[in-house]
């Protein structure tokens, strides 16, 4: 066995990362275009072919990015398992919180649910990603 | 969870990278192990056991607050 730094990351580690930034990429990329078109300037005429391209490319960047997140979790060890269910459930809990709040808000008429429902979606997935490196920074000290 | 990994593992000069290696997984995984934040599971504890050519209960041992008390 080499005898090398205390602090090297492991063949596993790297590999890992590396997929999981692999498997990112495109995802990132759908949703990023699909956010471009979605705050680009709609004329009437265009408006469904729009809404059409906008809808296939958001479907098809959460699909990539749930693909992303499952191959991870298969290819992650046992500890990292533990901590992707973890914050998996944390962020399930907190989005499913949001749209009880936006479900009352809506009820109440005070603001409109379906304008709430993007920003409940993308805060949900920005608590993940935090939540994520968070508790994999804490667990790699 | 008590365990020995990290005075084995500092005998033979082997890094927790080294050892994660071998094992197959993270290097966050050997050092949760090591610092008592993690219990790993049995299939993974009978590898370390191996990896060290010793018994599992030689590496991994029970606090002494977690003895059961069997009565009849």
């Amino acid at each position: 066995m080499r005898k090398t730094q205390s602090d090297r990351e492991s063949q596993s580690d790297i590999r890992l990362r590396r997929d999981e930034l692999r498997n990112a990429i495109p995802a990132t990329i759908l949703l990023f275009l699909a956010l471009m078109i979605a705050g680009g300037d709609k004329s009437p005429s265009d408006m469904s072919g729009t809404d059409i391209l906008w809808a296939t490319l958001f479907l098809m960047g959460i699909a990539l990015l749930i693909r992303s997140s499952v191959v991870a979790y298969l290819r992650a060890d046992e500890l990292q398992r533990m901590m992707r269910l973890k914050v998996a459930s944390l962020s399930f809990m907190v989005t499913i919180t949001g749209l009880c709040i936006a479900t009352l808000l809506g009820s109440l008429q005070l603001v409109s649910p379906a304008i709430m429902l993007q920003g409940i979606l993308i805060g949900g997935l920005l608590f993940w990603s935090i939540a994520q490196t968070v508790l994999d920074k804490k667990n790699r000290s | 969870m008590k365990n020995r990994v990290s005075v084995l593992r500092a005998a033979r000069k082997w890094s927790q990278a080294d050892v994660a290696d071998h094992l197959g997984v993270s290097r966050q995984t050997i050092n949760a192990i090591e610092t008592g934040r993690y219990d790993p599971s049995l299939p993974l504890a009978f590898k370390i056991a191996e990896l060290f050519t010793l018994q599992i209960e030689e590496v991994f041992f029970p606090n002494e607050e977690s003895h059961i008390d069997i009565k009849n």
